[in-house]
C-alpha cells in the first residue's frame, strides 16, 4: 500500500506536515511516538508554532510584552505548551518559585472618587494573551497596556454616580478586542444595580456598548459573583437571592434565571450553563465550602478540564477533597454533554487551614493551581488541588499587595495593585 | 474544453472553470495557451481524477486562494477541524482513496481539498495509539525500545491525568 510513508517521499513529508498541523497536542505527541520520521516532524518548529498559534488565538497563551511566538526555538514553544498544562515548573519545585519576569504599571486615575473600604472594591486581571490589564479601583475600572504602560480606557456607567462591583472579560478578534462586562451600583440612596456588556477595540481604545440591563435589586452592597464570558453567552450571579443573569451578546438578549435550590456556584463552557449544588455527603450534614471552576483544555479540542473542591469548614471535623473531571462537548457531532472523573485527592485535614470563605479562591488555573492569602501569616499562597496539604503549599512574595490577586488560568501570571500606595501601581509576575 | 490524460492513460474531457481550481493546472493551461493538446497527470489514475473532478464541479464558481492569502494564512492558520456537509459526505470513502485523494490533491494543487482531506485525517487520529498510528500509516516502529520509553515519559505531561 503506497500510504504516505512510501514513494515520492519529498512530497509525502509536505504532506504530513500539513496533517500534522491539523492536529492536537496529544495526537501530536502520539504521531512522534510511533517512529523516528514522524518524530522529526512531529517536533519541527511549524508544527509547534501551529499549534501555539492557536491556543493563542484560543486564549490559552499569556506572552511577554515585546515576545513573539515566531521568535522562540522549538523546544521553547514546547515548554511554553507544558506550561500551559502543567502549570510554571517552579510551583512544583519544593525550592520556591521564581519570577521569571515583572511587569510594572501605573493607574492614570488618582483622583479618589470612591471612598470607604477600598480594599474590596479593588481588583487586576490580566487579559489573556498578556498585552493588557484590567484595573478595578476607585470606583470605576480602566485598562492598560502591558506593552507601553500607557492607559487605553476607562469605563463610565450607564447613569452618574455608579461604582464599579465586578467585572469579566473574554478577548476576541484574535487580540484586536476585548468583551468586557461590567456590574455597577449605584452610589445614591437608590442603589439600583446595572450589568453592562462592551466590546472594546484593544487597538483603539474606544468601546462599544452591546448589552446595558438593569438588574435586580439587592439589599447587598456587593451584589454579584459569578461573571463569566464565553463566546456568545455570559451569566451573572445575584449573590443572596435566588437569581441568575444570562446574557445572549449577539442578540443583546438579558434572561434572570431563577436558580436551583442551593446553587453554590455557576459556571460556562461552550454550550452549557453549569450549576454548583450542594448535596448532603453525610448525615448530620456538615456545612462546606464549595469552588469550581472550568477551562478549555489546551490539549484537545471539545474538551474541558472542571477541578472541584470542597471542604469541611466545620472546626471538629476535617477533611478536604479535590476532583478532577474532564467534560467534552462536541457541538458539532451534536453529542451530548458527557462528563469522566480522572482524579481525585483526598485529604483528612481542613484545607486552607485558615479558609473560611470560597471568595479565597476566586481563580483556579487549567494545571489546578490557586492562590489565596493567608489571614495568619498574611502572606500569598500557592496551593495545588492535585496535592492539597498546607505542607505542600509553596509561599508566594508580592510586597505591597492587597489580599486580591488575579492568577491567569494558564500562564500562571499573577496580577495585583499594590494598597495604601499613592502611585497606584500594579504588577503583572510572570513564573519560572 | 480540456482534455486531461490519467496514468492509466483514460481521457476526461472538463471545462476550464472547473479544472483549474487546480494551480497545476490553471499555470500549464497559461503556459500553453489556447490549445487542444491534451494535459498529461502521470501520478493520477482514473479513479482518483474521477473523485477530484467531482469536487472540482461541485466547488466551482467559488473563489479561488490567491497567493497572497495563502502566504498570509499559513502563520495564522485556523486549526479548526470543521468539515462542510457535502465535503463530509464527498471525502467519506476508504482509507486508501482519501490517502489517494490527498496525494494527487498536493500535486495538483488544490488546496481547499488537501485541507479538507488532511483534516480528515487529523481526525482519525485523534484517540489512537502509537501502534493504531503505524497500522494507520503503514509504518514500521524504528525506536529501540529505551528510546520509546524515554519518549513516553518526556510526552507524560499531555496525559493530563
Amino acid at each position: 500500500m503506497p500510504y504516505l510513508s512510501s514513494g515520492r517521499h519529498s512530497l509525502v513529508a509536505d504532506v504530513l506536515l500539513y496533517i500534522f498541523c491539523y492536529c492536537d497536542i496529544r495526537s501530536i505527541l502520539v504521531l512522534s511516538q510511533s517512529s523516528r520520521h514522524f518524530h522529526d516532524i512531529g517536533f519541527s518548529k511549524q508544527v509547534w508554532l501551529t499549534l501555539l498559534s492557536d491556543l493563542h488565538r484560543h486564549n490559552c497563551i499569556d506572552l511577554l510584552p515585546g515576545q513573539h511566538l515566531n521568535q522562540l526555538l522549538p523546544k521553547e514553544l514546547v515548554s511554553l505548551a507544558r506550561r500551559t498544562v502543567s502549570g510554571p515548573p517552579s510551583w512544583s519545585d519544593p525550592s520556591g518559585t521564581v519570577v521569571a519576569h515583572q511587569v510594572v504599571l501605573r493607574s492614570s486615575i488618582t483622583n479618589p472618587i470612591h471612598t470607604g473600604n477600598r480594599c474590596l472594591d479593588r481588583s487586576t486581571k490580566l487579559l489573556s494573551g498578556g498585552q493588557f490589564v484590567l484595573f478595578q479601583h476607585q470606583g470605576t475600572l480602566e485598562c492598560l497596556s502591558t506593552d507601553s504602560g500607557k492607559h487605553i480606557w476607562q469605563y463610565h456607567g450607564p447613569v452618574e454616580n455608579v461604582t464599579v462591583k465586578s467585572f469579566a472579560a473574554e478577548v476576541v478578534d484574535e487580540g484586536q478586542a476585548a468583551i468586557i462586562m461590567v456590574g455597577v451600583r449605584t452610589s445614591d440612596h437608590h442603589k439600583q444595580n446595572f450589568v453592562e456588556i462592551l466590546r472594546l477595540d484593544l487597538r483603539t481604545g474606544s468601546a462599544k456598548t452591546l448589552i446595558q440591563e438593569r438588574t435586580p435589586e439587592t439589599s447587598y452592597d456587593n451584589p454579584f459573583s459569578g461573571f463569566k464570558i464565553c463566546g456568545d453567552f455570559a451569566i451573572a450571579d445575584v449573590k443572596k437571592t435566588d437569581y441568575i443573569l444570562i446574557f445572549k451578546l449577539s442578540a443583546g438578549l438579558y434572561k434572570c434565571l431563577t436558580e436551583p435550590l442551593q446553587c453554590h456556584d455557576i459556571d460556562l463552557i461552550p454550550g452549557h450553563l453549569l450549576v454548583l449544588q450542594t448535596v448532603t455527603v453525610e448525615s448530620p450534614p456538615i456545612e462546606h465550602a464549595f469552588r469550581f471552576t472550568s477551562l478549555p483544555s489546551p490539549l484537545q479540542e471539545d474538551l474541558s478540564t472542571l477541578w472541584f473542591f470542597f471542604s469541611s469548614t466545620r472546626i471538629d471535623v476535617n477533611w478536604s477533597l479535590s476532583h478532577k473531571y474532564h467534560m467534552t462537548h462536541d457541538r458539532s457531532k451534536g453529542t451530548p454533554l458527557s462528563i469522566d472523573l480522572v482524579a481525585m485527592y483526598a485529604t483528612d485535614k481542613t484545607y486552607p487551614p485558615d479558609y473560611f470563605t470560597t471568595d479565597a479562591l476566586l481563580n483556579v488555573s487549567y494545571s489546578g493551581h490557586a492562590e489565596y492569602f493567608s489571614r495568619w501569616s498574611l502572606e500569598g499562597r500557592i496551593l495545588s488541588f492535585a496535592s492539597p496539604d498546607e505542607d505542600d503549599d509553596i509561599p508566594i512574595d508580592l510586597p505591597g499587595r492587597g489580599q486580591s490577586a488575579h492568577l491567569s488560568p494558564y500562564s500562571g501570571a499573577l496580577t495585583y495593585a499594590t494598597e495604601d500606595d499613592p502611585d497606584e501601581k500594579i504588577f503583572v509576575n510572570h513564573y519560572a | 474544453m480540456v482534455l486531461l490524460v490519467t496514468s492509466d492513460n483514460e481521457q476526461f474531457t472538463t471545462e476550464k472553470d472547473i479544472v483549474e481550481r487546480s494551480v497545476l493546472i490553471k499555470n500549464m493551461l497559461e503556459d500553453v495557451g489556447e490549445s487542444d493538446q491534451p494535459i498529461p497527470l502521470p501520478n493520477v489514475s482514473s479513479s482518483v481524477l474521477k473523485k477530484v473532478l467531482e469536487y472540482c464541479e461541485h466547488h466551482r464558481g467559488e473563489p479561488l486562494p490567491t497567493a497572497d492569502s495563502e502566504q498570509s494564512q499559513d502563520e495564522t492558520r485556523k486549526r479548526t477541524t470543521d468539515i462542510s456537509e457535502w465535503d463530509q459526505k464527498f471525502i467519506t470513502v476508504d482509507q486508501e482513496m482519501l490517502f489517494e485523494i490527498i496525494l494527487a490533491a498536493n500535486y495538483l494543487d488544490i488546496k481547499s481539498l488537501l485541507d479538507v482531506g488532511c483534516k480528515t485525517v487529523a481526525n482519525m487520529i485523534k484517540g489512537k495509539t502509537p501502534e493504531e498510528i503505524r497500522k494507520l500509516f503503514n509504518i514500521v516502529n524504528d525506536f529501540t525500545p529505551e528510546e520509546e520509553a524515554q519518549i513516553k515519559k518526556e510526552n507524560e505531561w499531555a496525559e493530563d491525568r
